[in-house]
């Protein structure tokens, strides 16, 4: 319902979209977060459910702000420990739906 | 001026297929005012916890409802706080009822959640989590305090059997409680080997979707059906979203509301007898064992290890069966914490009574991942 609204999509868009950091400076080599705990999802909240399982995770930025986001590309959980270093990465969230918007946001992967 | 619990009433906890949201808190209301003594004309207001019955089944306004189910037309009104909507509606009747303004006061909590499947539930449920920056990511409450557990053991080194203790001994409770939604004993084998729900913890550390209904009666009044006074009464708040917090180990609104009501009842930890805690999750057990000061920090597992919470214990906590094996209908949770550590106080919890002279019970009802606490402390009349 309100998921599929593009005013809350546009609202949103800084700080999902981007972390509130220039872009050129989020997706360069240098920027590394860092892992400070995870969960692997195996009972997905609705609207999730192709995605399942998944790994949703709360990570440090460099400038010391910590995110909730998703971790991707995770061949096993075992590959996972705290404080291992991550790359952002932009993804699709989910979509509202057939005639919804789609939802990106960034993720992180191990780098 | 003195405030009393006067009258309980509960409903059975669990799939209650018959029961609507209207049915569930006419019996328990109607319950808490038999067991109070009072005639219904002498009730001032209806104080009613409810987190989600808009989303869960099309009905909100349920301050009206019940009133009008209760053929009363006295104020009325409904208290969200997510998980801890319950604990906020005493707290809102005890200060009306010290303003002078109520006499007595009838608060009841009620969820209805069976209408709808469990990820729809969940997505309700998720509600209370930060929406932009947490449920977005498709973050499930179990996997909120996953993290929480996660954290805990790479900094505590408490391990998931430790964890599996809080569960089989809140079902071990549960089977003494005939208002429990899981009247069955359960073993850590079975903890460890039920299916995953978030990574580290699997169903049977996790609450269950429930329907019921509990009330009390808030008064000005001491007579010969008070239960208990209510001594303190404290809320404080954190942020919203889990990943905004200074330590994810800790609920630091807990410890604050905790401190708060020791202070204002002029006790200290050691002083409770009996506690009801918020185990939405066995870590959340776990925590509220450090923040409210039973255990020492980084060592709430070690109680647990200890089997120090059972009833028949040095430490009881969560004698109903607490979420876990009583059933969790989310805003009626922190009324039938009440209405446990009262039967306690006057020694009716048959079959899991306390021994003692019990003095003064606790009860630790927690919203979200830890953003509203509220700390009750009730003493024996």
């Amino acid at each position: 319902m309100y998921k599929k609204s593009p005013a809350k999509a546009k609202r949103g868009y800084n700080a999902k979209y981007t972390l509130g950091i220039d872009p050129k400076q989020l997706y360069s080599k240098q920027f590394e977060a860092t892992l400070i705990t995870w969960s692997q999802i195996d009972a997905p909240q609705a609207g999730f459910e192709a995605l399942t399982p998944y790994y949703v995770a709360i990570v440090e930025l460099p400038d010391g702000r910590k995110v909730t986001t998703q971790l991707v590309d995770v061949m096993s959980e075992e590959d996972l420990r705290v404080g291992a270093k991550l790359r952002p990465v932009f993804r699709k969230v989910y979509e509202a739906g057939s005639d919804g918007i789609i939802n990106y946001g960034v993720k992180f992967r191990l780098s | 001026m003195k405030v009393y619990i006067n009258g309980l009433g509960i409903t059975q906890f669990g799939d209650l297929w018959g029961e609507d949201l209207r049915t569930l808190s006419e019996k328990a209301a109607n319950a808490a005012i038999a067991d109070s003594g009072i005639d219904k004309t002498d009730i001032d207001a209806i104080y009613v916890a409810n987190m989600a019955g808009g989303e869960f089944g099309g009905q909100a306004h349920l301050g009206a409802l019940i009133a009008d189910s209760l053929k009363l037309k006295v104020p009325a009104l409904r208290v969200e706080g997510a998980c801890a909507s319950g604990s906020l509606a005493i707290n809102l009747a005890r200060i009306a009822v010290l303003s002078g303004v109520y006499k007595n006061v009838l608060v009841v909590g009620v969820e209805k959640m069976s209408d709808i499947n469990a990820n729809e539930a969940g997505k309700v449920l998720a509600s209370a989590a930060d929406e932009e920056r947490e449920s977005f990511y498709g973050v499930t409450f179990p996997s909120l305090y996953a993290m929480i557990t996660r954290a805990h053991m790479h900094r505590y080194q408490s391990k998931r059997e430790d964890l599996a203790l809080v569960s089989v001994k809140n079902h071990h409770h549960g089977v003494l409680n005939p208002k429990a939604q899981f009247r069955k004993e359960i073993s850590v084998e079975s903890v460890l080997s039920a299916p995953d729900v978030a990574s580290p913890l699997g169903l049977f550390d996790c609450s269950p979707l429930s329907d019921g209904a509990a009330a009390v009666i808030i008064s000005a009044n001491k007579t010969a059906k008070s239960y208990a006074e209510v001594v303190a009464s404290e809320i404080a708040t954190s942020s919203l979203a889990l990943s905004d917090r200074e330590d994810i180990t800790t609920l630091d609104c807990v410890k604050s509301a905790a401190n708060k009501a020791y202070t204002f009842a002029g006790i200290s930890a050691d002083d409770i007898a009996v506690a009801e805690v918020h185990d939405c999750f066995s870590i959340a057990e776990v925590l509220a064992y450090e923040d409210l000061g039973f255990a020492k920090r980084g060592e709430g597992h070690l109680l647990a290890r200890e089997g120090a919470t059972y009833y028949n214990a040095r430490r009881p906590v969560n004698t109903s069966g607490g979420l876990k094996a009583c059933g969790h209908p989310v805003a009626a949770t922190g009324i039938k914490q009440a209405i446990e550590v009262c039967l306690q106080l006057t020694g009716k919890a048959e079959g899991r009574q306390v021994e003692g002279k019990l003095q003064y019970a606790l009860t630790h009802n927690v919203g979200g991942s830890g953003a509203t606490s509220v700390i009750n402390i009730f003493k024996h009349v």
